[in-house]
């Protein structure tokens, strides 16, 4: 039996074990995000369209994106630092490559299943983007920003091993996507200077990318696959970084 | 007979810290070896070298005549390996932590749930199999990690000081399994338990600070005292301190040490000890014990510098 299966066993036990909490967590995030960031912020920003329909794009990409990032890096933390399950898993006969996709997975599945829920919640808002293609094309591009949260996740998650630390590096990273790259608050708010920096970062189109399909917009593909790029970087990145600190004692 | 596992002057250090240093041995298959030593001796980092937990900077370690670098995999699946920590994944319960392990090690669904029903009722957690491991008793911590590291069936079983926490009965169950099991199964195990290691091993390796000190059977290391004796003199009063000033003058009583009433020394030659008994009837002597040099007494000597 190759060892992933029972891996992806283990996620699907502790998935039953938590799912009432998990479901409640998934549903309340975007209800949340939306109350407490989306509306007082439609008060105060002007747009040709509503406010509360563009900024949905901001409610799937913050709830599934921090939902992959956290779920992916806290699981890595946790065998490696807190539990020490790591030399339970590594004494196994499987690779370090074996594990990170496992990991990896976990946080696309708590990732995507984040972003099913939020894109119900926030329909009941607007129902505009909802035609099949732009549904396969919102999803796609969604599934690409997840695999690159999930990613980052199991890198940082690897190399953090500081609880503080790692709570302070998970409020920057929440903190920038939601306010740092146009999730919110319009790029047009943004300085120029600000500007010719941030829009360098492939995520910064991909995030765009969401928004625009809300708007029947263009759809920048060369910013969807950069981002697939950046993530398979990070991935190698991970993989080597794995090497470093999975056997090191 | 047949060698399960080498080492070949394998070496590893962390920083300025050696952890081994040009470590070479051999055990054969189907006999229990013991690691003994005293804490960060080394004892566990030979065990989790073995099962790939960690690497070595120099030398060469073959498991089954495979190359645990060239093929971590194969000789990783060969091996049951129980750690000293609790390492248990308490988001699941006994029987999947179990279960799970085996799987991972090959075991079909099936063959995984029955051996882990197997060695849950012959350790005596049946009822416990349903429960989360979080915040289970210690002693049945180490069971279930016990029966983790069988679950697969694996021809080589390494133990970290696999009694420890354990209530008489588990270790008494324990022992009496790995008793029937090393037939056909290579078995290392570390331990600090001197009466373990004499009762359970084929042969012992004493390890001092990364190196092996010295490596055979039980009679072969005691052997090497050349019939040294461990004398333990108890006394109702404090002997004053010319009394151990005495003592030193006597040329063959070796490590004189007085531990509040009780004074414990070495020697080969009983008409020292005669010396010594009739110095120590001046001195409130109440109580005396001899013995011949045990595996508690070697590894004093090894490992804080000599018995001479």
């Amino acid at each position: 039996m190759n060892p992933i299966i029972p891996l992806f066993k283990r996620e699907l036990l502790e998935f039953k074990k938590h799912a009432f909490s998990i479901i409640l967590f998934w549903v309340l995030t975007p209800i949340i995000i939306h109350t407490l960031l989306a509306i007082p912020l439609s008060r105060l920003i002007t747009m040709d369209i509503r406010y509360l329909n563009w900024s949905a794009a901001g409610v799937w990409i913050t709830a599934a994106g921090m939902v992959a990032f956290l779920q992916s890096a806290t699981r890595m933390r946790k065998i490696q630092f807190e539990s020490q399950q790591i030399d339970a898993l590594l004494k196994s006969p499987i690779s370090n490559l074996d594990l990170i996709i496992v990991n990896i997975s976990r946080g696309i599945m708590y990732g995507m299943g984040q972003f099913l829920v939020a894109i119900v919640i926030t329909s009941t808002l607007n129902h505009e983007y909802q035609s099949l293609g732009n549904m396969l094309i919102i999803t796609l591009q969604m599934f690409t920003l997840i695999l690159y949260f999930s990613v980052l996740g199991t890198l940082i998650g690897m190399l953090i091993s500081n609880h503080i630390s790692f709570v302070n590096v998970s409020f920057i990273l929440f903190l920038g996507v939601t306010m740092g790259f146009g999730n919110f608050i319009p790029l047009k708010y943004y300085p120029n200077s600000y500007l010719s920096v941030i829009n360098t970062i492939p995520t910064t189109i991909a995030f765009e990318n969401v928004r625009s399909v809300i708007l029947y917009g263009p759809f920048n593909w060369a910013g969807f696959f950069l981002t697939l790029i950046g993530t398979i970087l990070i991935c190698i990145i991970t993989l080597i970084v794995s090497h470093k600190v999975f056997r090191k004692i | 007979m047949e060698a399960s596992i080498t080492l070949k002057a394998v070496g590893k250090t962390i920083g300025k810290k050696t952890l081994l240093a040009d470590l070479s041995f051999g055990v054969e298959k189907g006999s229990t070896f013991v690691i003994l030593g005293e804490n960060g001796s080394g004892k566990s980092v030979i065990l989790k070298l073995l099962v790939g937990l960690i690497e070595k900077d120099t030398g060469s370690v073959y498991i089954h005549g495979q190359d645990i670098s060239a093929r971590g995999l194969e000789t990783r699946s060969l091996c049951g390996y129980m750690p000293q920590n609790i390492n248990l994944d308490e988001d699941l319960t006994i029987f999947d932590n179990i279960s799970i392990h085996g799987q991972l090690h090959g075991l079909t669904s099936a063959e995984a749930k029955k051996n882990t029903l197997h060695w849950a009722n012959l350790l005596g957690f049946t009822q416990f199999l349903k429960q989360s491991s979080y915040n289970q008793a210690f002693g049945l911590q180490r069971k279930i990690l016990f029966a983790r590291a069988l679950v697969h069936d694996p021809e080589v079983l390494l133990l970290d000081e696999p009694t420890t926490g354990m209530d008489p009965h588990s270790r008494s169950t324990v022992w009496n399994i790995l008793d029937k099991l090393h037939y056909d199964k290579t078995i290392i195990f570390a331990t600090q338990n001197f009466t373990e290691a004499e009762r359970y091993a084929d042969r012992i390796a004493i390890l001092h600070e990364g190196n092996i000190k010295m490596d055979g059977t039980l009679e072969r290391l005691i052997e090497t005292t050349h019939g040294l004796t461990n004398y333990r003199l108890a006394f109702t009063k404090e002997p004053p301190k010319e009394f151990m000033v005495q003592l030193e003058q006597f040329p063959r009583v070796l490590r004189p040490k007085l531990k509040g009433l009780e004074l414990e020394f070495y020697s080969r030659e009983r008409q020292q000890f005669f010396n010594v008994l009739r110095l120590a009837l001046e001195h409130n002597l109440s109580d005396l014990d001899t013995s011949i040099c045990r595996l508690r007494d070697l590894f004093i000597g090894l490992t804080e510098g000599g018995l001479e």
